[in-house]
């Protein structure tokens, strides 16, 4: 298990890499070679434009990835915080945390992305931070019940009366127990985080259509699949469901590991 | 003889946790086997159960009725003839009724009869039928493994240290009940660490120190200093409130020798040595060289 | 030193029935009392609010005359029945023996706290094993009273012994007052100089 974990994380470390570096081969125009399908120059065929979209792909993955990073994180910390606040700042702010989770959790989901990255002027700062502001109320919800079992433990209770402060039991004390949680959290707001990144892209409402995102080359490729040009649609999307689901084992096999441990 | 046991070695990774062991339990017999938390008493239990974790070899000879206790006999015995009566709740599934748990799953009405009946018999309401194991109190999930162990007739019970957290009306209330089984015609081992128990209810006495049987005797034997022949139990004696509360300064069995060499006032060079044979001297069996009495072998 | 309970009531819930009621009792550092209650008459909860883990409803705590201090240390350490839930299972031993305090080697093999187990963690060990380190821990910080509630009652005989006659040293050297509950009439009259029976609703 330990072995598979690693191997995720290094594929997926190798695909941001080489999407980095696929930046110009995925722009490149090439009308003399449209509309190819998969052969050994272009393994994932090519588009309307000429375009390789074996680089396309990696480089949308890549963009992917890296929102997926960049939300996750800022909602994780998000989630932390106001876990934190609820638990550590008295009776009423946990009252005014738990209000604004269910009212955050009772508001449709695209929807409230939608408005977000419209708001803030969609491209990747919008997509950013639209989805890290609507990604940390149930990880917050869990965070929040966490310490809040932690802190009705007897052993906490005691380092209390041997007169040790808040800040000395967080560190010592609740930090061992949270923080494997914390981490396994985090990784499982990954593919969340990508699927969502793709969905409003494709919808029109994230990253601009220049950008190689897979949403674009989802919703670009939606035309041609009537005329029977099917790699546009099925290798970016069969990627992006590999992708997703190696994060989501990812996360699962490290709840299981720390679970073990 | 239920239970026959005899050279029985218990070891994981190499490392022997339960050494020449014997135990033999005769219908209608309640034998406890007494012993400090680590002396290897939990792990004899689980072995014959075959619920110790895999790492565990158990070697020796083990009978059950007569017939070596095979692996295929006892997927035939075991939960049926023989029983555990487990530690704690954590033996339970949490997210099932106690009731449907008692009746192992089964609906038919014999079985619910049979489980409201022996409900009754523990003095529970049919209401704890409905109830989930964490809204048991300690006394009554006692109760329960009870009433689940008797569901099938068992003819040999294994009761894994079942009264600590308890107080001592509830644990002397619980044992009774182990007692009754014995009557029933059952043999039951009882696993403790609370010696004083053990002797009010106990036909045998099997004193384990450090994975290695001390001495094994009649629960009277304990009631005076004389009639106990091994220096450990002696000691333990000793260090009960009533009788004086003495203490050694030794707490770690050795490894080597006698587990009691260091705290031992009569040890001698002899006691170092790896095997300390039986002696049995009326109706005790003491692995002790000084104790005088004929030695004896399994 | 006193420590005193002064028309203490006390109950968890508002809609829960009174666990104490008009309660009042008192001990001094330099004595022993042995407390025997039946099942259900809040021994635990008689020993938390003793030691500042409640707060009465009605009623005072008094230390000296004075309330127990709300932060910081408390100078009326528990032992608590359960040492397996007394301990942080994600911390070394060895840390857990810090939170108290100063702890000497001399304290340490008195105790029979075995130099390996200090790296272990506390499910590695046994309930015995772990409740020596929570009377280690309990001592560190010179306390001036020790309330122990069941401490010895998952121990065999040799090691209750061991414990019981460490614990009554040391508390005999720091004139540390000793409040002791247990079912076990016959350990009370061996480590207590004065016995109190409680009877269910005193009031």
């Amino acid at each position: 298990m330990k072995k598979r974990m690693l191997y995720i994380v290094l594929f997926l470390i190798l695909i941001m890499i080489i999407g980095y570096f696929c930046n110009e081969g995925a722009v490149d125009t090439d009308f003399a070679h449209k509309n190819i399908g998969p052969s050994f120059y272009y393994p994932f065929g090519t588009d309307w434009m000429g375009r390789n979209l074996f680089f396309r792909t990696l480089r949308g993955l890549s963009i992917s990835l890296f929102i997926g990073i960049i939300a996750s994180s800022i909602s994780a910390f998000i989630a932390l915080f106001i876990g934190m606040t609820a638990v550590f700042g008295g009776k009423k702010a946990d009252a005014i945390v738990t209000w604004m989770i269910d009212f955050m959790m009772g508001l449709p989901h695209l929807l409230l992305l939608i408005v977000l990255s419209m708001a803030v002027g969609r491209e990747l700062k919008g997509v950013i931070l639209s989805i890290a502001l609507t990604h940390w109320t149930s990880f917050a919800r869990l965070i929040r019940s966490e310490l809040f079992q932690l802190k009705e433990k007897n052993y906490i209770k005691i380092a209390e009366k041997l007169g040790k402060g808040k800040v000395y039991i967080f560190q010592k004390h609740m930090l061992v127990h949270l923080l494997p949680q914390f981490i396994v959290g985090w990784v499982l707001l990954f593919p969340h985080a990508i699927l969502h990144e793709s969905s409003m892209t494709f919808l029109g409402f994230g990253l601009s259509s220049e950008q190689p995102a897979i949403g674009i080359l989802l919703s670009e490729s939606m035309q041609y699949l009537v005329t029977g040009r099917w790699w546009p649609a099925v290798f970016p999307g069969l990627f992006l469901v590999i992708i997703v689901l190696l994060l989501y084992c990812l996360g699962k096999d490290l709840q299981k590991y720390i679970s073990q441990k | 003889m239920i239970l026959d046991m005899k050279q029985i070695t218990i070891s994981v990774n190499n490392t022997i946790l339960v050494e020449d062991f014997f135990l033999q339990i005769a219908s209608g017999e309640l034998v406890a086997l007494v012993g400090a938390s680590g002396s290897g008493k939990s792990i004899l239990a689980h072995s014959i159960m075959g619920i110790a974790p895999k790492n565990v070899v158990c070697q020796g000879e083990i009978r059950y009725q007569g017939e070596p206790l095979t692996k295929e006999k006892k997927r035939d015995v075991l939960g049926k003839e023989i029983v555990l009566v487990p530690q704690n709740i954590s033996y339970l599934d949490p997210l099932m009724k106690v009731g449907r748990q008692v009746a192992k799953g089964k609906k038919d009405k014999i079985s619910m009869e049979k489980v409201t009946k022996l409900f009754q018999k523990y003095n529970m309401h049919s209401s704890v039928m409905q109830r989930y194991p964490h809204m048991l109190s300690g006394g009554m999930a006692r109760r329960v493994f009870i009433a689940s162990a008797l569901m099938e007739q068992p003819r040999l019970v294994i009761a894994d240290e079942p009264t600590p957290g308890l107080h001592k009306e509830m644990a002397q209330m619980v044992v009774s009940h182990f007692r009754e089984m014995a009557q029933m015609g059952a043999g039951v081992l009882m696993i403790t660490h609370d010696l004083e128990l053990a002797m009010d209810c106990a036909d045998k006495i099997i004193v384990l120190y450090g994975g290695k049987i001390m001495e094994q005797t009649n629960a009277k034997s304990f009631q005076s200093e004389n009639t106990l022949y091994h220096p450990y139990t002696k000691a333990l004696w000793k260090a009960m409130p009533q009788n004086g509360f003495h203490t050694t300064s030794v707490t770690h069995p050795s490894k080597t020798g006698c587990p009691f060499l260091k705290g031992c006032t009569k040890s001698k060079k002899e006691c170092m040595k790896n095997i300390i044979p039986y002696f049995q001297k009326e109706n005790s069996i003491i692995r002790c060289i000084d104790a005088g009495g004929k030695e004896i072998c399994f | 030193m006193l420590l005193e309970m002064r028309d203490v009531f006390f109950r968890y819930h508002k809609k829960a029935p009174w666990i104490l009621k008009n309660m009042s009792f008192s001990i001094s550092n330099t004595e022993r009392i042995g407390i025997i209650a039946p099942s259900g008459f809040g021994k635990t909860t008689l020993c938390k609010l003793l030691a500042g883990y409640e707060t009465p409803v009605k009623g005072k705590i008094l230390l000296d005359g004075k309330p127990l201090p709300k932060k910081g240390y408390c100078p009326v350490q528990m032992i608590w029945q359960h040492p397996e839930m007394a301990v942080n299972t994600k911390l070394p031993m060895k840390k857990v023996l810090e939170e108290g305090g100063e702890i000497t080697e001399e304290m340490m093999k008195k105790l029979g706290i075995q130099k390996q187990w200090l790296s272990r963690f506390s499910p590695t060990l046994s309930g015995g094993e772990l409740q020596r380190f929570c009377i280690a821990r309990a001592l560190g910080g010179n306390p001036d009273f020790l309330l122990a509630d069941e401490i010895s009652t998952m121990l065999d005989l040799l090691t209750q012994s061991q414990i019981w006659h460490f614990l009554l040293e040391e508390v005999e050297k720091r004139k540390i007052g000793l409040l002791v509950v247990s079912h076990d009439i016959r350990l009370l009259q061996q480590v207590t100089t004065k016995q109190i029976y409680l009877q269910n609703n005193i009031s």
